[in-house]
């Protein structure tokens, strides 16, 4: 299980854009507000929720919307501005620290990319060694994932050579050697093809079976439709809607996710102006 | 309990360089063969030139030499020796013979040491019909020719091209040839005399003796050459490892993986620290190993042909034990600031732009041992790069001061350190480890790439300070030499213009980065009441300086002079004008104008004037001029416009020339300002009229601040 609380995170961003844009409306006015430089804003802005075990959590939102930020806090990847990450390990034991969390966690995103001169072998025993398993341990859990993932063709290869759908498997792998409480991923099935994502969307399912919990980000609505027992949508650093598909779905009288992801975000966007 | 998680990271560090097979050529491979290839390559150069030079045939041309005939059989008696069975030592003995010119017993032995063929102009006239020698030397058919002048003091000529290497050696034929006759005409004279030849020219006997051992002079020359050797090969071994671990690692995405697991950043970075550092220390080894060999076999080599130098090649060990040691401390180092640079690139083409200054200055420290008279002191062993070399330079002369050294061990230990403590710092850093890279020096981008209405970064400010400084040290030195005041001119047109070129390389916004606003009048008027008070501080403060810096400004009084005689009009456009513009637009606008940009306001102020105060490269200038800096960009800050520094700075700068150019007239009007000392009541005054007109001065400043706010506020509600 594992909770936000009030997660918060600034950045700083040049607002130089923002600045040609009104100078192209030959706006003068406007214009001279803008000339400071710098700008603070918040990527993920005041946010809170718990994801219980065995759970599959969606995050929706558009992009830029602060979903890779909010989730590389909860990795324990950035730090927190403001709030704080708590793991509740299965003996109801509490974490906070990073590192702690980070033992727990088997993190994928677009941005994971693997060790290009090393064998997928070497990786998990090294991961193993950090993670703090025995040899014999290491061994046997390597063992396992092979056959799983089958990745007895190439699992001695370098991993510069394998193939697309072979370096996901292994990304996965990597995910699963210690066999964590929880999976984050990052938009795990963008870009790929029709089997490798299908692969991760029925290890997803699987590993909710085995009593896993899992929180990720994507932007297919239909896949977040049927696998997902909760969503969370969250549209400029904030949560703008959350629960489970269907609920959404009746709230917004709509037939499917995607009209109701319209609706939500048309709604939000109202609001705004 | 660290090494239990940096152990596998190391590992895999080391597995991922290793089995890199660039890192591997440049670690091992290069090291290895470069060397013996540099040293073979060197000799075999060495010797094809001379062999080459004893080949050939030089043509000379002696038409206009009466005393041709006999030069010619001189030659036939002492033409060089072809095809001997030893001609290294032929050579030297000839050269040893002119030189000591104790070779009169074996004058037959005696032979030159190049080949001249006698040309005549007749033989060339199919060809060169109608040509002077001078045309025909110009068009190579000859390589040198000698004319006679009885009623010159210096009756032979030895006409040849300086920028041709035979030419060359043809007149140093023709020399020796010359010489050859001399010594023949001595010994004739002297022999019509009977008098005693060697006692007549040789009456003081001399030799002089090397004390230093072969080992020694020989380790001066190597101790010379090393140092930039070792230095460039580790950096060399430590560059590409650094860049592949921190900005590689970027560039192929696998950073975050590292991030996800359970380690802390100290822990990342000193296994990647560890492991670039494992890879600097074997190349360094690698290199001087190799290095150490290759001079090794070729001074032996050379000792077995000459005969007679003996070295002992063992005594050198003890150095080149040393400099391993002193070298793995100084690879950490190089390989801290490395991945200090490195980290902040997000790919290897950036890391690569970053690094390369690095290497410059690295390189240009190592060449301090060919500086003379800089030796290791308590001083410089305690200086990065520059100690390591001058270090080697007496290891290598087996002048062994082990204070010295000591301080050099330990200095490159605290600041390989402090290097780590500095990576260790920026790799915790969220906005290093998920940004874009650093930015800061925005010319490395192409202006096509370039984002319209830039604003420079401090990284630009450095850049554009270090090439003014070289231009105005070069350009405008050279220009004051050649053109005397004009050369004034030439040094503040550059002033302005090289901001100017490079925001517009930029697309800087040259609006906001120089203030280009029009002054309203009030503020006109602020400026130039503020500029009062200023004076009158500056001079208040003069005074109080005059007896701590006497003599500076004495040096400054002289340069005046040499001004004070161009006629008044050029005096105000070059002394008052120009500067108002150029100084202006480079530390009020570029420099300012961008260190605003990044810093808070008053820091960047006072940088700004600081520069200022510096860029006058005098000490008794600094204080005053930091001060005027400071009320200038105190002004354009208040004001947002340029023009009323510039108003000031002109202003100023008039004073300075009408005190100078009318300096009796001034004296009786105000004698203030041609003082050369005052009392502590007058400087009281000056400061205390000086900061109230300042206050009214900013004081006017900020009334049309709130007045234009005022304005402005009426007009949004209108």
């Amino acid at each position: 299980m594992i909770t936000a609380e009030h997660l918060s995170k600034q950045f700083t961003r040049d607002i130089m854009a923002k600045e040609q844009q009104s100078s192209d409306h030959q706006n003068k006015q406007k214009r001279k507000k803008n000339i400071s430089k710098k700008e603070e804003f918040f990527a993920v802005d005041d946010i809170s929720f718990t994801v219980e075990k065995g759970e599959i959590v969606g995050i929706l939102g558009p992009n830029g919307a602060g979903k890779t930020t909010l989730l590389r806090m909860l990795g324990t990847l950035m730090e927190p501005t403001k709030g704080r990450v708590i793991m509740t390990a299965e003996d109801g034991s509490i974490m906070e620290d990073p590192i702690a969390i980070k033992q727990n966690i088997g993190y994928l995103s677009g941005n994971t990319k693997l060790f290009r001169r090393i064998s997928t072998r070497e990786m998990l025993q090294m991961l193993g060694e950090i993670y703090g398993m025995s040899k014999e341990e290491t061994e046997e859990r390597i063992g396992q994932i092979c056959s799983v993932l089958d990745m007895g063709d190439f699992i001695d290869n370098r991993i510069e050579r394998l193939s697309t759908g072979q370096t996901q498997r292994a990304s996965i792998a990597r995910c699963l050697i210690h066999s964590p409480q929880l999976y984050i991923f990052d938009e795990p099935t963008l870009g790929l093809d029709i089997i490798s994502a299908d692969a991760i969307v029925s290890f997803m399912k699987q590993q909710k079976e085995e009593g896993k919990t899992v929180l990720y980000s994507t932007h297919y609505l239909e896949e977040a439709q049927f696998l997902c027992d909760r969503i969370l949508m969250i549209y400029k650093g904030k949560i703008v809607a959350q629960g489970s598909p269907a609920k959404l779905m009746t709230d917004t009288g709509s037939e499917n996710l995607r009209d109701a992801f319209h609706a939500i975000m048309k709604g939000v966007d109202e609001n705004d102006f | 309990m660290i090494f239990k998680k940096i152990g596998p990271l190391f590992k895999r560090e080391m597995t991922d360089i290793v089995r890199d097979k660039k890192t591997l050529f440049m670690m091992v491979v290069l090291p290895i063969l470069l060397y013996p290839l540099m040293v073979v390559g060197m000799t075999f150069l060495m010797s094809a030139i001379t062999m080459n030079q004893q080949e050939t045939v030089y043509k000379v041309c002696m038409d206009e030499v009466p005393v041709r005939a006999e030069l010619e059989s001189l030659y036939e008696q002492h033409a060089p020796l072809q095809e001997t069975e030893n001609e290294g030592g032929d050579q030297t003995e000839n050269e040893n013979g002119a030189e000591t010119d104790n070779g009169s017993e074996n004058d037959e032995a005696e032979k030159l040491t190049y080949s001249i063929s006698f040309v005549t102009m007749d033989e060339l006239a199919g060809e060169y019909a109608g040509m002077t020698q001078e045309e025909v030397l110009q068009a190579k058919a000859i390589d040198a020719y000698v004319t006679y002048d009885a009623a010159s003091e210096y009756p032979y000529t030895i006409h040849f091209l300086g920028a041709s290497d035979d030419s060359q050696t043809a007149e140093q034929a023709v020399e020796d040839l010359l010489e050859v006759y001399e010594k023949k005409l001595q010994s004739e004279k002297l022999a019509e005399l009977s008098l005693d030849e060697d006692e007549i020219l040789h009456p003081v006997k001399y030799q002089s003796e090397n004390m230093s051992s072969n080992e020694q002079t020989m380790g001066n020359v190597l101790g010379q050459m090393i140092p930039m050797l070792i230095i460039i090969s580790i950096m060399m071994g430590a560059m590409y490892p650094a860049i592949d671990v921190t900005a590689g690692e970027k560039e192929r995405g696998t950073l975050e993986t590292l991030l996800t697991l359970p380690v802390s950043n100290f822990e990342l970075i000193m296994s990647k620290f560890l492991a670039v550092s494992v890879i600097a220390c074997v190349s360094a080894f690698f290199n001087i190993i190799s290095m150490g060999a290759a001079f090794g076999f070729m001074f032996s080599y050379m000792a077995d042909s000459i005969g007679g130098l003996e070295l002992h090649l063992s005594s050198f060990a003890p150095a080149i034990l040393f400099t391993l040691l002193v070298m793995m401390f100084f690879a950490l180092f190089v390989t801290a600031v490395s991945m200090c640079v490195c980290i902040f690139a997000k790919s290897f083409k950036e890391a690569n732009n970053y690094i390369t200054p690095v290497m410059l200055v690295f390189m240009f420290g190592s060449l301090v041992t060919m500086v003379p008279n800089v030796e290791l002191s308590a001083m410089t062993a305690a200086i990065p790069i520059v100690n390591i070399s001058l270090m080697i330079v007496k290891l290598f002369t087996f002048t062994y001061d082990y204070a010295l050294f000591g301080i050099v061990l330990l200095s490159n230990v605290v600041y390989s350190l402090l290097a780590v403590l500095v990576l260790g710092k920026i790799y915790n850093s969220e906005a290093v480890l998920f940004s874009e890279g650093m930015g800061s020096l925005k010319l490395f981008n192409r202006r096509s790439e370039m984002k319209e209405n830039q604003i420079p970064g401090i990284g630009d400010v450095i850049l554009l300070l270090c090439v003014e400084l070289l231009l105005i040290f070069y350009v405008g030195t050279g220009a004051q030499l050649k053109l005397g005041f004009g050369g004034v001119a030439v040094t503040q047109a550059l002033i302005l213009i090289v901001p100017l070129v490079y925001l517009w390389y930029l697309k800087g916004d040259y609006k906001k980065v120089l203030s280009l606003r029009r002054p309203k009048l009030l503020q006109l008027l602020g400026a130039f009441v503020t500029w009062i008070g200023t004076y009158s501080l500056m001079l208040g403060i003069s005074f109080m300086l005059v007896p701590l810096l006497q003599e500076s400004m004495q040096a400054q009084t002289e340069t005046w002079e040499i001004f004070m005689q161009q006629p008044l009009w050029v005096l105000v456009l070059v002394v008052a004008l120009m500067p108002a513009v150029g100084e202006e637009c480079m530390f009020r606008g570029f420099v300012y104008g961008s260190l605003k940009d990044k810093m808070k306001n008053m820091i960047a102020m006072l940088i700004a004037s600081a520069l200022f105060g510096i860029y006058h490269m005098s000490l008794i200038k600094f204080f005053t001029t930091f001060i005027l800096g400071f009320m200038f960009v105190l002004v354009v800050s208040e004001t947002g416009s340029i023009f009323c520094s510039m108003l000031m700075h002109f202003c100023n700068n008039l004073v300075s020339v009408l005190v100078m150019k009318y300096a009796s007239k001034v004296q009786e009007a105000v004698p203030i300002l041609t003082k050369e000392t005052a009392g502590a009541g007058e400087i009281l005054l000056l400061v205390a009229t000086g900061l109230v007109v300042i206050a009214v001065g900013t004081g006017l400043l900020k009334l049309s601040k709130s007045k234009s706010k005022n304005s402005k506020n009426s007009e949004k509600t209108a």
